[in-house]
C-alpha cells in the first residue's frame, strides 16, 4: 500500500533529469517461498545519481542481479534504452552499456591490475594499441596507473575498490551501477571516492544508480534515493525528504519507540 | 620476439631438431618414440588448454579417439587422399566437440567433469559396437602414400610442433587472458559484455580440434587403431603430464610428457607395476611438489613469479 | 507379466546396490565437494576380502559358509575403513573442497590400488559357494534366495542411511556441511572432523556394495572400476550430493540397464543412459532433484 503512494510521490519530486534510461515496473524475485524483492518500480533518469538504500537483507543485491541481467525475475518488466530487455542475459544487457560492479569478489585476483582493465575493454575495443591506451586512461582516472603490474589480489583494499571501478568504466558504460563502492574505505579515501562519482556523471556523462550502506556519503551525493525494506520499496525522494521520513527512520531504528 | 624470449627459441630449436632426427635417423623405433613424446605433448597440452577456463576435460581422450577414427575412415573407408583424411580428424573433432560444448559447458565444476568422463567411455563402447568401425578390434591399413613415406615421420612432428606452438600464441594472445579470466572469475568477464559461455565452447573448441589433429597424426602413425587405445585412461596419462611437467606454464605439460613418455618405455614390461609406478608419480608429484618440474626450477632461481596453487 | 516381473526384480537387485554406491559418492562430494575416481576401489577391496576369506575360511579352516561370510563382510568393512581412513589422513585432507587436486590424486590412488590388487590377486576371476541357497517364486518370476536377501540387505542399509543423515546429529552436521561449509563452521560444527566421518561413512557403503556383490558375481581386481561410470552417470541425473537423488537415480540406471538390456543389448542401455544425460543436462543442469548451484 504504502510503495505504489511513495512511488507516485517519487515523481512528483523529479529533479531537472533528462530522460528515462532504465524503468522497472512491479520487479518481483523468490527464491523457492522466500520473497527478495516484490512490488518494485522505479526509473532511473539520465544525468542523475540514484541511491538505492535499506537494511540488510532488504533486497538491494538482488534487485541488482535482475537489473543486470544475472539473474531472471520472477515476474516484472524491465526496460532499458526503450527495449524491453526483462528476459536478456548478463552480456546482452552489459553490451547495451548497463554495467554493474560487485560486492564481493569484484576483480579477477589472480590477474594483474592491466589485464583486470583490459579484460573489460575487450568487447568494446579490438586492436591491442586501443586497448592499451584505453587501460592507461582509465588507471589514470582511478589512480592505478602505479599499480599496472601488481596482482590485483594483492592490492591495497582501498585500491580494489578502485579497480572495480575502474573495470566497469573501461567497458564504456551508459549506467553504471555500483554495489556498495565505499565498503570498508577510510574517510579520505570515502571522499576521493565521491569525488570521481561526481566525475564519471559529470565529465563521463555517465548515470549512476549506487547501493551503498554509508549513509552520510549516500545523502551527500545522491539527487534521489529509493529506500528498500523487505524486499519492497517503503520510500523515495530527495535525500532530504527521504531523511525525514517516518517509516524509513523506523525501518533503520528499529523498534525502538 | 624469439630474441626476447630465449625459452620459445630453444622450443623451436628442440622441434627442428627432433624433425631433422626423424629424416636422417636410421632408426624406425626411435623415430616412433620422438612421435609418441610430441603426441602426447599434445595431449597434455591441449588437456590444460581447457584448464585455462578451470574445466578439467576427460574427453580430451575422447577427441583424440574421434580424430584417429575420422582419418582412418576417411583414409580406408572412403580411399579420401592423405592429406584430405588427415584434415578429417580436426574437423570432425572440431563439430563433435562444438555441440558437445555446447550441451555440456553451462555445467561447470564436477559435472562437467563427470560428462567429460562418462562422454569418453561411452564413445569407446560406441567403437566396440560398431561394425562399419571395426568393432572391438578397431581399423587398420592407414598408410602414407608411397611417395611420402619417407618423410611421413617428420611431417607428423611439424604437424604435432605447430599444434603445440599454436596453442602457446592462443594463450599468451587477448584470447587467453580472457579464458584465465574466465577462470579466476567468470561473472566479470560477463559483466563487460564478454560471452562467457560461447567462450568456453570456443576454448574447448580450439583444444578438440587441435587434440583430434593429433589423433588423425596418430592414426597415420600406428596405422593400427582400436577402441582400447582411446579410454579415459589416456586422460589420466595427460593430466600425470600436466601435474609432473607443472601446469603454470605451456611449457609443462611438454616437459612431462616428454619425462614420462620415455620413462614409459622402460616401464611397458612392468605389468601391474606400471600402473603402481604412475600412480605413485601423480600422488608423490601432487602432494610434494604441486609446481611439477617447472615449479622445481623457478624455485631454484628464486623467482616471484611463480603461481601458487590455491591448495 | 512373467518376463516384466523378473525384469523388474533384475532392476531392484542390481539397483540396490547401485544405490549403496551412488550414495557413498554422493555423501562424499556433498560433504567434501570433491569427486572420489577411487571409490570403485573401496568396492573391489571389499569384493576381494570377501573371496578370499571365503575361500580361507570354508576351504581352510572348515568353517561354516554363513560364519565365513559374516566374518569376511566384517572383515572387509574393517579394512576398507581403515584404507579410507589412511588415504584421507595422507591425501584427501589437504584437498577438501578442491576439485581438480582431490581429482588427481584420487586417480593416483586408483592407478596404485588397482595395480596392487592385482599384483596380490592376479587376473583370475573368484566366485564364492552360496551362501543361501536356494530359490524364490514371485508372481511366477523366480529369483534366487541370495539376491533376494542380498536386496532386502542393501535397502535396510540404505534406510539406515537415509535416518542417519535426516534424524541424527551426525546427519545435520553432514548436511548442514554439504549446504554450506562456512555458515557450519561458524555454527561450531567442525569441519574436518564431519568430513573425515562422511568420507568413512561414503567408503564403508561402498564396501558393503562390494562385500555383498561378492555373493552374486564372480570377483576381479577391475570389478569396481565397471560401476564407477554408472555411478556417475547415476549422481548425475540424481544431482551430486543429493541422496534421494542417488536412489531414485540408481533405482533409474538398473531400470534402463534390466529392460534395455533384456528388449535390445547392453550397450545400448549403456548408450540410453548418456542419451539421458544429455537431455537432462539441456533441460535442467542441476540434475533431477539437485538444486541450482547459484
Amino acid at each position: 500500500m504504502t510503495s505504489s503512494e511513495t512511488t507516485m510521490h517519487s515523481s512528483d519530486t523529479g529533479t531537472a533529469a533528462g530522460k528515462v534510461l532504465l524503468k522497472a515496473e512491479r520487479l518481483e524475485r523468490k527464491f523457492g517461498g522466500l520473497t527478495a524483492v516484490a512490488d518494485f518500480s522505479f526509473e532511473l533518469r539520465e544525468g542523475e545519481i540514484l541511491g538505492l538504500i535499506g537494511p540488510n537483507g532488504a533486497g538491494k543485491s538482488t534487485t541488482f542481479n535482475l537489473i543486470s541481467g544475472f539473474m531472471p525475475p520472477t515476474s516484472g518488466q524491465l526496460f532499458f534504452l526503450d527495449e524491453n530487455i526483462t528476459s536478456k542475459n548478463a552480456t546482452y544487457i552489459s553490451r547495451k552499456g548497463l554495467i554493474r560492479t560487485f560486492q564481493h569478489e569484484s576483480l579477477l585476483s589472480e590477474m594483474s591490475v592491466a589485464d583486470n582493465i583490459i579484460i573489460a575493454t575487450t568487447h568494446r575495443l579490438k586492436t591491442t594499441a586501443a586497448r592499451q591506451e584505453k587501460m592507461r586512461k582509465i588507471a589514470g582516472l582511478t589512480g592505478l596507473e602505479n599499480y599496472l603490474d601488481v596482482p590485483a589480489g594483492s592490492l591495497p583494499h582501498g585500491l580494489q575498490r578502485m579497480l572495480s571501478i575502474a573495470i566497469a568504466l573501461a567497458a564504456e558504460p551508459k549506467v553504471l551501477c555500483l554495489d556498495e563502492p565505499l565498503t570498508g574505505l577510510q574517510g579520505v579515501e570515502v571522499s576521493a571516492a565521491l569525488d570521481l562519482f561526481e566525475m564519471i556523471r559529470s565529465k563521463l556523462g555517465i548515470t549512476i544508480l549506487l547501493v551503498e550502506h554509508n549513509m552520510r556519503a549516500v545523502m551527500r551525493i545522491c539527487d534521489r534515493i529509493l529506500v528498500l525494506n523487505h524486499g519492497r520499496l517503503l520510500a523515495a525522494g530527495t535525500p532530504e525528504e527521504v531523511s525525514q521520513n517516518e517509516l524509513v527512520i523506523e525501518a533503520y531504528l528499529g523498534h525502538k519507540k | 620476439m624469439l630474441r626476447s624470449n630465449p625459452g620459445l627459441a630453444l622450443c623451436i630449436l628442440i622441434a627442428l631438431a627432433a624433425i631433422c632426427f626423424a629424416l636422417f635417423s636410421g632408426d624406425p623405433y626411435y623415430v616412433q618414440v620422438v612421435i609418441w613424446v610430441f603426441a602426447n605433448a599434445v595431449l597434455a597440452v591441449t588437456l590444460r588448454f581447457v584448464l585455462l577456463i578451470g574445466e578439467l576435460n576427460i574427453a580430451t581422450a575422447a577427441f583424440f579417439g574421434i580424430g584417429a577414427y575420422a582419418t582412418a575412415v576417411a583414409s580406408t573407408i572412403y580411399d579420401l587422399p592423405f592429406f584430405i583424411s588427415l584434415l578429417a580428424a580436426p574437423v570432425i573433432a572440431g563439430l563433435v566437440s562444438a555441440l558437445f560444448g555446447w550441451i555440456t559447458l553451462r555445467t561447470k565444476g564436477p559435472y562437467f567433469l563427470l560428462i567429460s568422463f562418462a562422454f569418453t567411455e561411452i564413445v569407446r563402447l560406441f567403437y566396440t559396437k560398431s561394425e562399419f568401425l571395426g568393432g572391438n578390434s578397431g581399423m587398420i591399413g592407414m598408410f602414407p602414400p608411397m611417395v611420402l613415406n619417407d618423410y611421413y615421420p617428420a611431417i607428423a612432428i611439424t604437424l604435432l610442433a605447430a599444434i603445440l606452438f599454436g596453442l602457446y600464441l592462443t594463450e599468451r594472445s587477448n584470447l587467453g587472458r580472457v579464458f584465465k579470466a574466465i577462470q579466476n572469475n567468470e561473472d566479470i568477464p560477463r559483466s563487460v559484455g564478454l560471452n562467457v559461455i560461447g567462450l568456453k565452447i570456443l576454448c574447448f573448441v580450439i583444444a578438440s580440434t587441435a587434440v583430434g589433429l593429433a589423433g588423425g597424426v596418430h592414426a597415420y602413425t600406428n596405422s593400427v587403431i582400436a577402441p582400447a587405445d582411446f579410454t579415459f585412461f589416456v586422460a589420466v596419462l595427460a593430466l600425470a603430464y600436466v601435474k609432473i611437467g607443472g601446469e603454470g606454464h605451456i611449457i609443462g605439460p611438454i616437459i612431462g610428457a616428454a619425462t614420462l613418455t620415455l620413462a614409459g618405455q622402460f616401464l611397458h614390461s612392468f605389468g601391474p607395476y606400471e600402473n603402481i609406478f604412475y600412480g605413485a608419480i601423480i600422488i608423490g608429484v601432487l602432494l610434494l611438489m604441486p609446481g611439477g618440474i617447472i615449479g622445481l626450477g623457478k624455485g631454484f632461481i628464486g623467482s616471484s613469479t611463480v603461481r601458487r596453487d590455491p591448495h | 507379466m512373467e518376463l516384466q516381473v523378473q525384469l523388474l526384480m533384475n532392476t531392484l537387485q542390481i539397483g540396490s546396490v547401485y544405490v549403496l554406491f551412488a550414495l557413498g559418492l554422493t555423501l562424499i562430494f556433498g560433504v567434501m565437494k570433491i569427486v572420489n575416481f577411487a571409490h570403485g576401489t573401496f568396492f573391489t577391496a571389499a569384493a576381494l576380502i570377501v573371496s578370499s576369506v571365503m575361500i580361507w575360511g570354508v576351504g581352510t579352516m572348515g568353517l561354516s559358509i554363513w560364519f565365513s561370510y559374516l566374518l569376511a563382510f566384517f572383515l572387509a568393512l574393517v579394512v576398507v575403513c581403515l584404507i579410507g581412513f589412511v588415504v584421507y589422513i595422507f591425501g584427501f585432507q589437504y584437498f577438501l573442497k578442491d576439485l581438480n587436486g582431490s581429482f588427481i590424486l584420487s586417480i593416483g590412488l586408483l592407478l596404485l590400488l588397482n595395480g596392487t590388487f592385482l599384483i596380490l590377486y592376479g587376473g583370475v576371476p573368484r566366485s564364492i559357494p552360496d551362501v543361501i541357497p536356494g530359490n524364490v517364486s514371485f508372481l511366477g518370476a523366480s529369483l534366487t534366495l541370495q539376491r533376494l536377501v542380498l536386496m532386502i540387505v542393501a535397502s535396510v542399509i540404505t534406510l539406515g542411511l537415509y535416518i542417519l543423515v535426516h534424524r541424527t546429529k551426525l546427519g545435520l552436521s553432514l548436511r548442514a556441511v554439504a549446504e554450506d561449509q562456512e555458515a557450519a563452521m561458524l555454527q561450531g560444527i567442525p569441519f574436518r572432523r564431519v568430513a573425515l566421518y562422511g568420507f568413512l561413512i561414503g567408503a564403508t557403503l561402498a564396501a558393503c556394495a562390494g562385500a555383498l556383490m561378492a555373493t552374486v558375481t564372480p570377483v576381479t581386481t577391475v570389478i569396481g572400476d565397471d560401476f564407477l561410470v554408472k555411478a556417475f552417470i547415476i549422481i548425475i541425473i540424481g544431482g551430486l550430493g543429493s541422496v534421494l537423488g542417488a536412489i531414485l537415480g540408481g533405482l533409474l540406471i538398473a531400470l534402463i540397464e534390466s529392460f534395455g538390456g533384456y528388449y535390445f543389448d547392453p550397450s545400448t542401455a549403456t548408450l540410453a543412459m548418456f542419451v539421458l544425460v544429455v537431455v537432462l543436462l539441456i533441460v535442467r543442469p542441476q540434475g533431477i532433484l539437485g538444486h541450482a548451484e547459484k
